[in-house]
């Protein structure tokens, strides 16, 4: 615009760059003192009047409008346009040619009804639903089992596939965790994930579970090699529910990962132990625990839910461990000044001798590949409150 | 009738109805400061100075008005769905002449300063339209927007947006 008074609305474009004398002469358009072409008049509107613009574009033109010019670029990634920009509720994201493909899809499922039934004249029943919330849910897959050729903008990955050896990549969960919360999506829901990348494991390993705990609760049904120490203590603090399992959405401190196939164990050093406290629910079964650490791990969670304790009153922490838990041993590491230590039926109770809280510890067996596998499992409870044999 | 007098930034003077002027939550806030509404207050004789408006400008900004006249003034952030905005044929034909020129944008800056959600709804949708399946190159090449980027930076910006596709 020739009037300059209007930069007092203009604020200052901030350039990527300053636009050197070889660009000049190479885009052969005239410059204007401010770095826009003389007749450049839309690089010149206040910022305010570009978001404007911006809001009746949708994903794909703003993008192009970024691409037009310095001035343009920041504007495709403002905040304010996040709405627009999932609007159609579908993001792919993707890498072509010998690299990997996503697909990222978001519905909202009614949720939390109000059922009617009534009779009509007729004398049949009709049964309505009132909806009282809506629930926004994020389904993701990341599937391929070989690499693609080309571009892929398919839906059809959407469907569930075997696991595959398909990396994670770091743009990917910075790309979904930003969608999740521009969002207000509290939800999502991973399969078939596999890091295994030969030379990147940890890596992945680390920015996945990184992005697990900054989503509320998440349902994983993961691949091989996710689950490690690591993992479990970016974890301890997030919330985790498998999907799998029917039990109605609650999203207290949840924290179950199953395993299906129990084709991975890790076995973690005692440090660990602080951070599998904290849960409602805990269950990870490819976690072996040393078992002389079992009557600590107790008495953590008796100190950790005494002064906590939570509406259920009652914790399920489930593990595996790498040998049965002897009486004596567990008789022999608690502090019997506080503690006391009782066996019952095969089952062994710690509890605190002043508040009553208590935990009620058993083992299970089962077979895998060949070899027996303990697994180990801790209900905390008040024993005022909850009567537990 | 009740006329206001507006003064655009080179000095030039446009008497408007009253009631036009509540489109511009700009104009109508310095109405109410200033007290031209009240019967005691002689509003031809104290002129409303737009310094950030031309008198061209000015004259089209009141000639949409008038055409709007009566239309329901939007209030508070615009809710509306902005894929289903339609520009009237009305507005398309008033905006379209100075489209790819500054007129048009200074238009669109006036309607931001004064406050003029409708008009400035409408006109940016018809600035985005001009946008609907054109490349970058072919929107630089109709808003006179030089090529700052080198092939580099292009490749750099297609590869970080590539993943939202």
């Amino acid at each position: 615009m020739e009037d300059r008074d209007s930069t007092v609305l203009h604020p200052p474009p901030n350039k990527l760059h300053q636009t050197t004398p070889e660009r000049i002469e190479e885009c052969k358009i005239e410059l204007g003192p401010d770095g826009y072409g003389i007749d450049d008049h839309f690089s010149r509107l206040p910022d305010l009047c570009i978001i404007n613009i911006f809001k009746h574009l949708e994903r794909c033109e703003m993008k192009t409008l970024s691409m037009v010019n310095s001035r343009m670029f920041p504007f495709a990634n403002e905040r304010e346009f996040d709405s627009i920009k999932w609007e159609r509720n579908y993001l792919l994201v993707y890498e072509d040619v010998n690299r990997y493909s996503f697909t990222i899809e978001g519905c909202e499922q009614k949720h939390d009804c109000d059922y009617k039934i009534s009779r009509n004249e007729d004398g049949h029943f009709t049964e309505t639903r009132e909806c009282r919330e809506h629930v926004q849910i994020l389904h993701c897959s990341i599937p391929l089992n070989t690499p693609l050729k080309g571009t892929h903008h398919t839906k059809t990955l959407r469907t569930k596939t075997v696991p595959s050896s398909t990396s994670v990549m770091d743009y990917f969960f910075a790309a979904l965790t930003e969608l999740l919360r521009h969002r207000g999506l509290f939800y999502v829901t991973l399969r078939d994930i596999s890091i295994t990348k030969a030379d990147n494991v940890e890596e992945g390993r680390i920015i996945l579970a990184e992005f697990v705990r900054n989503i509320d609760a998440v349902g994983l049904y993961y691949g091989q090699n996710i689950i490690n120490e690591y993992f479990i203590r970016t974890l301890a603090g997030g919330k985790v529910k498998d999907l799998s399992s029917d039990d109605p959405i609650d999203f207290g401190d949840m924290c179950r990962i199953s395993v299906e196939k129990l084709e991975y164990f890790f076995h973690p050093d005692r440090s660990i132990l602080p951070f599998l406290i904290g849960y409602e629910i805990l269950e990870i079964p490819s976690l072996v625990l040393n078992h002389n650490w079992i009557a600590d791990l107790a008495m953590m969670c008796i100190e950790f839910y005494g002064k906590k304790r939570t509406e259920k009153n009652v914790v399920w922490l489930k593990f595996s461990v790498d040998h049965l838990i002897r009486s004596e041993e567990m008789r022999n590491r608690i502090n019997d000044v506080e503690f006391e230590y009782t066996e019952e039926n095969g089952n062994h109770f710690i509890k605190k001798r002043s508040d009553g809280m208590k935990v009620k510890i058993w083992t299970e067996g089962y077979p895998v590949e060949g070899s027996i596998v303990h697994s180990i499992i801790l209900r905390v409870f008040d024993e005022n409150v909850v009567k537990m044999h | 009738m009740v006329l206001i007098t507006l003064v655009s930034s080179d000095e030039q003077n446009f008497p408007v109805e009253r009631e036009l002027l509540k489109q511009s939550g700009t104009i109508e806030t310095l109405i109410v400061n200033m007290n031209l509404d009240d019967e005691d207050t002689d509003a031809a004789a104290m002129p409303i100075p737009l310094p950030n408006v031309k008198g061209d400008v000015l004259e089209k900004v009141i000639q949409w008005m008038e055409h709007h006249k009566g239309d329901p003034v939007k209030e508070g952030d615009n809710e509306d769905n902005n894929a289903e905005i339609v520009v009237p044929q009305w507005d398309d034909d008033f905006f379209k002449p100075a489209m790819y020129g500054s007129k048009h944008l200074e238009l669109t800056v006036a309607a931001s300063y004064l406050d003029i959600k409708n008009l400035l709804t409408l006109s940016c949708k018809a600035i985005s339209n001009t946008f609907k399946g054109k490349t970058g190159p072919q929107i630089r090449e109709e808003w006179g927007v030089p090529n700052e980027f080198t092939p580099e930076e292009e490749e750099a910006i297609r590869k970080e947006n590539e993943w939202s596709e």
